[in-house]
Parts: C-alpha cells; sequence; structure tokens
C-alpha cells in the first residue's frame, strides 16, 4: 500500500480511531478483551468499574441532580458561591483520613485533578459521580454532599447558615486540630441529619 | 444483548426519550460495558488526553450522564453502543481539550459568552494553547502513518479498514469489496490484531 495515496485520511485522524472504535463495538468478547489489555488493564474489572459508573449515573439521574455546568444557584444563596465552604469540608475529611490527595484520588477512585479543583477553586461544582464516591469513601448518607455542593437544590435556611459556617473555618494543612476535629464532626452530623 | 439497544420509532420522531435511554443503559450487559470502556480507552489516547485531567472511566460517565440528562440526545436508529461511543468521542476531541485550557488559563466563564479579555497573559495563553494543538495534530498523522504501516502486506484488510475510515458501513463495505460474512468478519478481526497489537506496543512501559 503506497502511503502517499492514504495523505487525504492522514488529515483526518479521528476517523482511524473512530474505525477502530465501531470495529470494537463489532467483536467478540475475546478481541474486546485483547484490546483492554493492549492497554495494561484487567477487561473483568474495568467492567466492574463500568458497572459502579453506571450505578452512580443512574442514581444521580434519579436524585434528579442538576447537570454539570448547568447550575444556577437559589434565590438565598450568595450570588458566585455555590459551593462556599465544600472544598475546605473536602480538605477537612482529606486530612481527617491522613491522606495526601494522590491517596484519596486511588482509594476514592477519583482523578487528582478534580481533587485539587474541589479543594482549591471556589466554584467548582463536581460531577454527581464524584461526590457518589466521595460520599461512599467518607461513609457519608447519599446525597448529602451533592446537597452541600450545591449540585442539588434544597431551599434550607439552615443548612445554608451551617454550610457559610464551616466556610469560615480556618484552612490549615496537615492533622486536624482538636477544634476542625470538633467542626467537622459537628458538621457530618449535620449531613447526616439533612438527608 | 441488550434489548433495547435501539429505540422504537413509532414514539417520537428523532429523538429516544429520556426514560428509553434510561432503560437501554440500564439493561446493558457486562460485554458491551467492556466495549464502550475499550472504547474510553481509545479515545483517551486518540486525543491525548494526559493523564489526570479525565481518564477513560471518567469519560464514559460522562457520556452517560450527558444521555440521561439529555444533554446528548440518543438518536433514534442509532444503537445505544454507538451512541456512547461517539458520544466519548466527541466529548473527548472537542470538549474536553476546551475544558482543559479554560481550566489552565483559569477562565471559567468570559470565553463562553464570547467576551474577549484583553490580558497579555491571555496571548501567551492561546499562542502556548495554539502550539500544542499544532503538537497534538502531528502526533495525531504519525499516530495514522504508523498505523497505516500496519496494512503493508494486508492490502485487502487495509481496503475493509480505508472504507470503514472514510464512514461506510459494514454492509456497504461487503457490497462495495463483494466480501461474503466470513470473509469481512476475519478482515475485521485481524484489523482488530493489527490495531490492538499497535495500542500493546505504546503500552509497553507505561
Amino acid at each position: 500500500m503506497n502511503h502517499d495515496q492514504s495523505a487525504d485520511s492522514q488529515e483526518n485522524s479521528p476517523n482511524v480511531h473512530r474505525a477502530f472504535c465501531e470495529l470494537i463495538l463489532e467483536a467478540g468478547e475475546a478481541e474486546v478483551d485483547a484490546v483492554i489489555r493492549a492497554f495494561n488493564r484487567d477487561p473483568q474489572q474495568l467492567s466492574d468499574e463500568a458497572k459502579r459508573t453506571i450505578e452512580a449515573a443512574l442514581a444521580a439521574s434519579e436524585a434528579k441532580i442538576i447537570p454539570f455546568g448547568s447550575y444556577s444557584p437559589p434565590d438565598h444563596v450568595v450570588e458566585g458561591q455555590p459551593d462556599q465552604g465544600f472544598g475546605r469540608l473536602m480538605q477537612m475529611l482529606r486530612r481527617r483520613e491522613n491522606l495526601k490527595i494522590e491517596e484519596l484520588s486511588k482509594k476514592a477512585d477519583i482523578s487528582v485533578n478534580e481533587i485539587h479543583l474541589i479543594e482549591e477553586s471556589p466554584g467548582y461544582l463536581p460531577k454527581p459521580r464524584t461526590l457518589f464516591q466521595l460520599e461512599r469513601f467518607f461513609k457519608l448518607p447519599t446525597d448529602s454532599l451533592a446537597r452541600f455542593s450545591g449540585v442539588i437544590i434544597k431551599k434550607d435556611r439552615e443548612h445554608e447558615a451551617e454550610r457559610f459556617r464551616f466556610a469560615a473555618c480556618s484552612n490549615g494543612m496537615g492533622k486536624l486540630t482538636k477544634d476542625e476535629k470538633d467542626l467537622l464532626a459537628q458538621f457530618v452530623k449535620h449531613l447526616s441529619e439533612l438527608s | 444483548m441488550n434489548p433495547v439497544c435501539t429505540p422504537h420509532t413509532q414514539e417520537s420522531p428523532t429523538y429516544a426519550s429520556l426514560s428509553e435511554a434510561r432503560s437501554a443503559i440500564h439493561a446493558l450487559s457486562g460485554v458491551e460495558l467492556k466495549k464502550l470502556e475499550a472504547i474510553a480507552l481509545v479515545c483517551c489516547r486518540a486525543f491525548r488526553i494526559p493523564p489526570g485531567r479525565m481518564e477513560p472511566r471518567e469519560l464514559f460517565h460522562e457520556a452517560v450522564e450527558r444521555t440521561l440528562d439529555g444533554r446528548k440526545q440518543w438518536r433514534r436508529g442509532v444503537g445505544i453502543l454507538l451512541h456512547l461511543g461517539r458520544a466519548m468521542e466527541n466529548i473527548a476531541g472537542h470538549e474536553v481539550p476546551k475544558m482543559q485550557r479554560r481550566v489552565e488559563a483559569g477562565q471559567v466563564s468570559d470565553d463562553e459568552n464570547g467576551e474577549s479579555v484583553d490580558d497579555p497573559l491571555d496571548k501567551l495563553r492561546d499562542l502556548r494553547n495554539h502550539n500544542r494543538d499544532m503538537d497534538l495534530r502531528a502526533a495525531a498523522k504519525e499516530d495514522v502513518k504508523a498505523i497505516y504501516a500496519l496494512f503493508d502486506d494486508d492490502p485487502e484488510a487495509f481496503a475493509v479498514f480505508k472504507h470503514r475510515a472514510d464512514g461506510h458501513e459494514k454492509k456497504d463495505i461487503q457490497s462495495l469489496l463483494k466480501l461474503s460474512d466470513t470473509v469481512y468478519a476475519t478482515l475485521s478481526k485481524r484489523i482488530l490484531r493489527k490495531i490492538t497489537s499497535y495500542h500493546e506496543s505504546r503500552s509497553i512501559g507505561r
């Protein structure tokens, strides 16, 4: 085959990958497993992960979670601060478990980048799957983080007050101080009651 | 096999309802999930999404989520697997790079409204993004060249693959190249094996 003859296709390389993807869809299980192994991944493990992903997405859609990126704060929430305190809560929960970001990423099956965004970017709205994974890892009630982050909007003035009180706490590093531990325990209790 | 992999055509002329999409996704089998995960792996590598930016499982989740909430509408007559596969390709190819650029540049909303920010740093970022786009394009061309080279000694398989890349469907290719089901299946397996081995060689040492 003369490669020059296919120069036009080289200009449109996504089509080559798309063709491969379509062949994967038509392939049998053994061939698909071989493709997955070629990426140094375990087919069964990936299939299990995919099942969990589907469960999380279906659960999130059942809970009528607002899609990522289309959030607008309710009238009683201060504009521009939809997730005030959420990053801090995540950071304190992580520190409570004595975990580095990379360790939490592995254990909770969330990308390092997203944890950075949650902890460090005010206004970042986490994905429903991420919230689901975090709730599971930190053993928090279902949807509690979704409500807290603003992904699920619940018009609850008491909750808002708690949220802003939490947001105002210190932003420390390393192990939690006694005050931080108390505040965190109190807030986690509040989240449980909320759900 | 997924019993509701293709939506019924009577209820709505163009797109399946959200509940139809929900049922189809709920009914995906283990093998079908593996296929989708394999496609997520291919998409992340093909579009060179850096590790830690968006993992294949997140790409898959994003495609499922957008289908469930209606942002990616499931067109009637298209199988759910093909729909989700194309959704992942679309997200990886178009939306993730944009999202990354916004996050890296610290821009969240201004760009979306089309308002330009007159800042020398933005120009520098634009230049950097442009350079990265050029690098990606060059790398993609290298990819295609390497994949095509796999078919140097196999013109029959290449013909099928080339038609596939040009957007032809299985039945059209069979008709164009006068291939029986058996021959087409054999050639498809050969193509899969070749490209799989290419990805395997790229995974070594990763």
